[in-house]
């Protein structure tokens, strides 16, 4: 084969016939030889491998990321016992770290949990009240306790507070450490108070309920009037107690034209001159055995109770009953 | 044979559509030992009926029985209304009219048959959720009053008068009023073929004379049947012959010459504001302006003996706007309220548990439920729940089952 004509001729040695193959390969010459890798592997030198087709990829290591050192979160070091208002001593916006709770907020993915405290802008974003422990609540209490003056003698229980006080007044004060201290939601008052001590007559309640309309709260029967339309909150409570007067001077009054008030009109039902008044009349009248008192006294009751209490199943079985009284089926 | 019957009610509860719990409960354990229990053949289900056909004889011991209308009676009393289109389907795939005796019905009829003639009439209204029975327990009552020998004036679905009337035209007799010339034919024919033996027996007679048109009168003293034959005849005249009887009925009933029954199902329609009649100025007509409206509404007053009320309030018969609640008071508001009280609210509920197996014993015994997990305590439960009870609903459930 060729080598070994290229021998025998001219007597070319391994070493010269690799250096003509180096020659050929840089001057980019078709070379092709079987024995190729015979004679690479028998000069095992620098012998460069010549690479015709595109190196298959050959996977780097993965960069390795170094590692810091990490100092481990603050609530590892607590301890158990440690004084919480010492840690958290005023407002702050939530921080993990710092607060040895495994709280979890927010809407979880799906398939997922709820997201948990470490980087968690629902719980940074709300306000938390780990400033207002109860022991650093009671320790602040004790420490304003010396510039207290004692609740005066007399107004003790509820009753007493609200005959001697009926009329309830609150506002918020605000201070900011901002380019301005002021905050415009101090300038609203509230004034709250219960219609057992206005002293109202039934025309008169009724007439103060539709002046007011939903600022009365018919479970506590209180009125509850707030004002913030005026800029300074001083003016704003002269306006509240302004609309007190106001309302109570015309609720006393009876203007002409309130005695057209028609049926539909009425806030409650009225036994006196209803249908059914006439009905039960037609009844007693047909009837040949008089009926008892207590027969028409109930069923008068248990009408007014059907459209005033609201009709449910107790209110309706009541009527019911009192009706089968009445046509004699009980 | 254990596992064989496990295998066909592993069956039968992927049949009921994989909606129950049952399924993927059905776990080997505690399920298998008591189906091996059932592994004896199953007993055959009846339904449990009663032979009383008669609703006055029934008693409280009937509760939860089925007893049959007989066709022809049904056929006189409902053959023009007043059994709801799909019972009446039902009945006709089961080749008989049975009905449930239920708690309502018998204590209704109860309190009928110890009415006090002597006052203004008793006004039993029936109340309760949808799809719960009043109307067929008004259809019971009404076979009772039937049988009792009292005149029915029965009006099947009110409603249909405001809503889904055939034809109104303007009253020719009273200006502002509005007929319906063939919806009272149709009820003519109604009132006929229930009471027509009664009213030959009775031989009531007319009190005044009607002048129809300038060659049609009936004179004072012909029989009653004549206005309704004429009624029938003359769909013109229709709607005001239906006020002619009722006026005369009333003053029948009042001089104690018969009975009257007034059967009411959707009374509450009788006070809603608008119809769907609209008038040339594109407004609602109020449906007191109809004649045959007032006709009835005529005897729901107090002012006439010898008679009784039965009527139903239906949250389906009010306008939509005013359905929120099933209690009558809501239902009948101010003006139905003044008319009609006192009356006695009568509540009809859900199926109880006797009434429960009764209907699925029954439709078992039909062969309507076909499914052998119906009839077991399992399939029962799931019925059960499935429909919370409500006759209705438990109707169509099996409608598909």
């Amino acid at each position: 084969d060729i080598e070994d004509k290229m021998l025998k001729l001219g007597g070319v040695t391994p070493r010269l016939y690799s250096q003509v193959l180096r020659l050929a390969a840089s001057c980019n010459i078709h070379t092709t030889l079987s024995t190729f890798s015979e004679l690479k592997a028998e000069e095992n030198e620098e012998f460069r491998t010549l690479e015709l087709r595109s190196k298959k990829f050959v996977r780097q290591p993965a960069r390795v990321m170094k590692s810091h050192n990490v100092v481990p979160p603050r609530y590892k070091r607590q301890k158990v016992d440690q004084d919480w208002g010492n840690v958290w001593p005023a407002a702050r916006t939530f921080h993990p770290a710092s607060v040895p709770l495994p709280v979890r907020q927010g809407y979880p993915a799906s398939g997922q949990v709820t997201p948990d405290k470490w980087g968690n802008a629902e719980l940074m974003k709300i306000p938390n009240f780990l400033h207002l422990t109860p022991p650093v609540i009671k320790r602040q209490c004790e420490a304003l306790k010396k510039f207290c003056t004692p609740w005066p003698s007399g107004i003790e229980t509820a009753a007493e507070q609200e005959k001697y006080f009926p009329v309830m007044v609150s506002k918020s004060t605000y201070l900011h450490s901002s380019p301005t201290l002021r905050d415009q939601k101090a300038r609203i008052v509230t004034l709250r108070v219960s219609l057992k001590s206005l002293d109202l007559d039934d025309h008169g309640r009724d007439k103060l309920l539709r002046l007011v309309k939903n600022r009365h709260d018919p479970t506590t029967d209180c009125l509850t009037i707030v004002a913030d339309r005026c800029p300074l909150s001083q003016q704003n409570y002269d306006y509240c107690f302004y609309l007190l007067t106001v309302l109570y001077n015309e609720s006393m009054k009876t203007e002409p034209w309130e005695h057209e008030k028609e049926v539909a009109d009425r806030e409650r039902y009225i036994w006196e001159g209803s249908p059914s008044q006439a009905a039960l009349q037609a009844i007693i009248d047909s009837n040949e055995d008089s009926t008892p008192e207590e027969v028409i006294e109930e069923y008068k009751k248990v009408v007014i109770d059907l459209h005033n209490e609201g009709e449910d199943e107790p209110t309706l079985s009541r009527y019911r009953d009192s009706v089968m009284k009445l046509v004699g089926l009980a | 044979m254990a596992r064989l019957l496990s295998r066909n009610i592993f069956q039968s509860f992927s049949d009921f559509g994989g909606c129950s719990a049952l399924v993927r409960n059905v776990a080997v354990g505690r399920e298998a030992r008591w189906w091996s229990n059932e592994a004896s053949p199953a007993v055959k289900v009846t339904a449990p009926r009663t032979s009383l056909n008669q609703p006055g004889l029934q008693t409280e011991e009937q509760l939860g029985l089925w007893y049959t209308l007989e066709q022809d009676i049904a056929k006189q009393l409902f053959g023009l209304g007043g059994i709801p289109k799909q019972f009446a389907t039902q009945c006709k795939t089961f080749a008989e009219t049975c009905l449930m005796i239920r708690k309502p019905a018998l204590t209704t009829i109860d309190y009928i048959k110890k009415t006090n003639l002597a006052l203004p009439p008793n006004k039993f209204i029936l109340y309760g959720r949808e799809g719960v029975g009043k109307s067929l327990s008004l259809v019971h009552i009404t076979h009772f009053l039937s049988q009792d020998n009292w005149l029915l004036v029965h009006i099947p679905w009110a409603p249909r008068w405001r809503r889904g009337f055939k034809e109104i035209t303007a009253s020719a007799t009273v200006p502002g009023r509005y007929d319906h010339p063939l919806d009272a034919v149709i009820w003519l024919q109604h009132f006929k073929s229930q009471n027509s033996q009664l009213l030959k027996t009775l031989q009531l007679e007319t009190s005044e004379e009607y002048k129809w048109s300038r060659r049609e009168v009936t004179e004072a003293g012909a029989p009653l049947i004549d206005i309704v034959e004429l009624g029938i005849s003359r769909a013109r005249f229709a709607s005001d012959c239906i006020m002619a009887v009722t006026t005369e009925l009333k003053k029948h009933a009042t001089h104690q010459r018969c009975k009257i029954a007034v059967v009411a199902d959707g009374i509450n329609t009788f006070f809603c504001l608008t119809s769907r009649y609209r008038l040339e100025d594109l407004t609602y007509l109020n449906p007191e302006n109809f004649t045959i409206f007032q006709a009835f509404m005529q005897l729901f007053n107090n002012n006439w003996r010898n008679g009784v009320v039965v009527a139903s309030v239906d949250s389906l018969a009010n306008d939509g706007a005013r359905r929120e609640s099933y209690l009558p008071r809501y239902l009948l508001r101010q003006k139905g309220w003044e008319t009609l009280d006192p009356f006695i609210p009568i509540l009809v509920s859900n199926y109880n548990e006797l009434e429960m197996q009764s209907i699925v014993d029954y439709y078992v015994d039909r062969n309507w439920l076909q499914n052998p997990g119906a009839s077991s305590d399992t399939g029962r439960r799931e019925l059960a729940g499935l429909s919370s009870c409500n006759p209705y609903t438990l109707m169509n459930i099996c409608n598909s089952l």
